[in-house]
């Protein structure tokens, strides 16, 4: 008797359960992304209180390894990612091309751009970033404005960048500024030329920057944000010629065994919570009207004034009207797309060898 | 009834143990040499046709041949002379000096790095000190390069040296030395003419263990080099492990690696031909030791180079990630105002994948060393007490990954274990199981050779007087055998399980989510430019590793470990 009822009351609660997991997302989603780590815990703790019951597993390291992983794990057969996120827009696309992307229009997409739903909705720009120009206050008199004064000799030595083989951020503009005739590769000859540094990533340009071992680099602009926000010495313009829109879409794998949740997740992403947190975490939401983190320069805060009316109209882009006063340079993806290996030997040739060779 | 006999079972374990080593040790050997052979259009030479048209090529095999030479020209006579001066010299508070020197040695290479590069960095704590002192903007010296990583490498590789050389200083007959200084000789003339003469092979051999974990090393070069572009082989073939973009990396990586095989096994074929002479040129015999030298001159070169090393390799690095791990954020100067918990806060509240990864690596390390330990203790019966046949070729197996850098292994187990197994159909790659396996090839020699030298240690006699006394072939084992090993079997669970628990290289390549270890995180943060957060990790694993080394000091009461 005893044993009938263990076992009834074991399938019942298979029923519920089985019942509760149709009804609200649950289970299990690997997220595999370059975004800071901490940001991304900070905002997965976020995303519980709204899904309790979708437990989120972060793989972080920089884009050029996670793709790497992706593309081990694809020759082994199977990708352990449900969702993918970081800052390789090319590397989407082609995943979308070969349809292992599921497509996905989240709920709350309606109140952003379009510009920001790539390939119908197979992957998604959630909040935005750009490459700037970051210096140390203490090293740096006068604030920098282009591009270009980070080939001034005065600062010879104590430049900096991300390496592109590590950065996607970094990669992107190379292969932008590279088919650019304002810039072209003569400009990163010009780089290498003042003795640039090439950090691996943007977090040991942001750190190092701080520390005063560079006056100035390039960099992502939400790190410099929260390096004067934790009261490390560091400013940033956007420069001149424009800040480097850098991509770093979202996207559901096809192969998710575990849609439900990988949605939930995607649809939080617009929710006025998470364009908030984005803000509150130094990045420029993707929402019209969300707020935007503190320490923007006085220009864009002046140029925000002037347009009051925050939705967009005909004249004036989605971007534009996201960030006003900023002059945006975005990504060169054809040229990109159809040079992604030489970009990669070219980038390694002129800083990669090392100093003997 | 049946009754198995004592040759079936010796039969099957030996078959056993040559199926689960060819399994873990010849089988991914061979399929990473094969691989160098793989292109799209079948087998063929151009993955090593790729290296040699790469300018980068003799350049990078260069930097490795030159940090792992200067590395091993600093650090072997530095342990020698240290365990001469341990031996020869008599020093107040001597085990405490003794139990100084051998800290280095328990501080994971890497940390060290990272240490170092907050010391010395362009801007680091020391070069901070200099500039303020100096009133210039110039640094005294900084780290990055090949004098920094050949630098840093000395400060933790010298103990090899200064572990192999002391037992066998200690038990050369003072005969020799007396005679010789009875007959006028100085100090240092004994030491030259008649000591280091003596102990040329151990010297030698730990040259050669110190010249193959300088060439394996990855992750001081990986920290040091890197900001100088000064790359070395280790860090060239993770590089291209990791960039699938280009066609074939894996067989690219496999061809390129096998340079540091060939080196690697030719430095194992020299250590062995050392490793027999050695046997015969020490046979000490029970001549009385050495005594120790009086000289006062020498007491202070002794204790102040003492204090000087335990200063550069374990009190500067630890300040300088304490401090850096106190630090409210980069740039902000330290003061009493401004110092902070928040990164340790981070790191252990923030970032669930920390205390997984304290997890991780303490089951991982245990369950590995636990296997080692099992394996030491058959492998060493069979090839040491039963002289087995085959027992040259199980020595050969375990004593293989051992001659190979880390980053090869791994790569090895990348080729072998990416795909679906053949006939089982299991995918071992992204599971915690390939970092077993990889653990267990990696540091299995160091158990069975603790081990193997207990039994050799042990006369077979012993066993034979309790089974003519009437005791069965398992109770003699478990009687007379087991308790008089019981320690070494104990010390070479240690030996396994501490370079595991704080390991770098392998993981780097083969951990997956959820199965992160203690090395692999406190490199990525590093990666990722996190350096607060890093150091209050670095410091944190380094007080742990130094309490448990203590801790198992206290427990196996074993005054040193041997290498």
């Amino acid at each position: 008797m005893k044993y009938i009822v263990f076992v009834l009351s074991l399938v019942l609660v298979l029923v519920f359960s089985t019942v509760a997991l149709a009804q609200s997302p649950a289970g299990s989603i690997t997220l595999y992304t370059s975004e800071s780590e901490a940001q991304v815990n900070e905002m997965v703790a976020d995303f519980n209180r709204l899904y309790p019951d979708v437990a989120v597993e972060i793989f972080r390291a920089g884009s050029g390894e996670v793709i790497a992983r992706i593309q081990a794990e694809m020759e082994a057969g199977e990708i352990q990612a449900d969702i993918i996120w970081f800052a390789d827009l090319d590397f989407f696309t082609m995943l979308a091309e070969e349809d292992m992307l599921a497509e996905y229009i989240p709920a709350g997409a309606e109140n952003v751009a379009d510009e920001f739903t790539y390939m119908d909705g197979a992957f998604h720009e959630v909040r935005l970033i750009f490459n700037i120009i970051a210096y140390n206050t203490t090293l740096v008199e006068e604030a920098p404005t282009s591009w270009f004064d980070l080939t001034d000799p005065a600062y010879e030595g104590r430049i900096t960048m991300p390496s592109a083989l590590v950065s996607g951020a970094a990669f992107n503009q190379f292969g932008t500024f590279v088919n650019d005739e304002r810039f072209g590769m003569e400009y990163y000859e010009q780089l290498n030329a003042n003795g640039i540094v090439v950090e691996r990533a943007n977090g040991a340009v942001a750190e190092k920057l701080a520390l005063g071992e560079y006056a100035l680099g390039q960099l992502v602009d939400f790190f410099a944000r929260n390096a004067a926000r934790d009261g490390s010495p560091v400013g940033y313009v956007y420069p001149e010629e424009g800040a480097f829109l850098v991509p770093t879409p979202i996207g559901i794998l096809a192969n998710t065994d575990n849609l439900a949740g990988a949605q939930a997740f995607l649809d939080y992403m617009y929710t006025p919570d998470a364009q908030a947190l984005f803000a509150a975490q130094s990045y420029i939401p993707v929402v019209v009207g969300s707020p935007l983190p503190e320490g923007m320069p006085e220009s864009v805060l002046m140029a925000m004034e002037a347009t009051p009316e925050a939705t967009p109209n005909e004249e004036m882009s989605q971007l534009a009207a996201l960030l006003p006063g900023v002059t945006i340079i975005t990504p060169d993806l054809e040229y990109i797309r159809a040079n992604r290996e030489t970009l990669r030997t070219q980038f390694e040739e002129l800083f990669g060898a090392p100093p003997e060779a | 009834m049946f009754r198995p006999t004592a040759q079936l079972i010796t039969l099957l374990t030996g078959g056993a143990l040559f199926l689960l080593l060819i399994a873990i040790v010849a089988y991914p050997s061979l399929t990473l040499v094969y691989s160098t052979f793989v292109t799209d259009d079948g087998l063929s030479l151009s993955n090593y046709g790729a290296l040699l048209t790469d300018a980068d090529a003799l350049p990078v095999l260069w930097n490795t041949l030159v940090v792992a030479l200067f590395t091993t020209l600093g650090a072997t006579p530095l342990g020698v002379l240290l365990a001469w001066l341990m031996e020869r010299v008599r020093l107040p508070f001597q085990r405490l000096w003794n139990s100084l020197l051998i800290v280095p040695y328990l501080i994971p290479p890497f940390i060290g790095a990272i240490a170092w590069v907050y010391l010395l960095g362009p801007v680091g704590y020391l070069n901070r000190l200099w500039m303020d002192f100096t009133g210039t903007r110039e640094p005294f010296a900084v780290i990055y390069g090949s004098a920094g990583i050949i630098f840093v490498m000395i400060l933790y590789s010298y103990p090899i040296a200064y572990f192999i050389t002391r037992g066998p200083m200690r038990q050369l007959s003072g005969a020799l030395e007396e005679a010789a200084r009875i007959s006028g000789a100085r100090p240092l003339q004994v030491l030259t003419q008649i000591t280091l003469p003596l102990l040329l092979p151990n010297i030698a051999a730990s040259a050669v263990l110190i010249f193959m974990a300088a060439m394996a090393n990855f992750g001081i070069p990986a920290v040091i080099g890197f900001p100088a572009r000064y790359f070395v082989l280790t860090n060239e073939i993770y590089q291209v492990i990791l960039n699938f973009d280009r066609p074939n990396n894996l067989q690219i990586a496999a061809a390129m690696s096998m340079q540091l095989v060939l080196i690697g096994l030719l430095a194992l074929l020299v250590l062995q031909r050392l490793q027999a002479q050695r046997d015969y040129t020490l046979v000490t015999g029970k001549s009385a030791p050495a005594l120790p030298l009086e000289a006062g001159r020498w007491k202070y070169v002794a204790m102040l180079l003492v204090v000087f090393i335990v200063l550069v390799a374990v009190v500067l690095p630890l300040l300088a990630i304490g401090a850096a791990a106190i630090t409210r954020a980069p740039g902000v100067p330290l003061t009493l105002e401004t110092a902070s918990l928040r990164h340790f806060e981070t790191l252990f509240f923030d970032i669930p994948k920390v205390p997984r990864a304290f997890v991780n690596s303490f089951l991982l390390a245990g369950g590995a060393a636990t296997l080692i330990a099992i394996l030491s203790l058959a492998i060493g019966y069979l090839t040491v007490r039963l002289k087995m046949r085959g027992s040259r070729l199980m020595d050969l197996l375990v004593t293989l990954p051992y001659a190979l850098p880390e980053t090869v292994v791994a790569l090895a187990m990348i080729l072998t274990f990416l795909r679906p197994l053949p006939v089982l159909g299991v995918t071992l790659y992204n599971t915690i199981w390939i970092l077993v396996i990889a653990y267990v090839a990696s540091f299995l020699a160091f158990g069975v050779r603790s081990v193997s030298a207990a039994f050799r240690n042990i006369d077979p006699a012993l066993e034979e007087a309790a089974r003519i006394s009437g005791a069965g072939r398992g109770a003699a084992f478990r009687d007379v055998t087991l308790p008089l090993i019981r320690e070494s079997v104990l010390s070479g669970w240690f030996l396994a399980f501490m370079p595991a628990l704080t390991e770098l290289t392998l993981s780097a390549l083969l951990v997956s989510v959820g199965n992160e270890t203690i090395g692999q995180v406190v490199f990525g943060f590093y990666q990722e430019g996190r350096f607060n957060v890093t150091a209050a990790l670095a410091f944190t694993v380094t007080v742990m590793v130094l309490v448990l080394s203590l801790l198992v000091n206290r427990f196996t009461r074993r005054r040193d470990w041997t290498v």
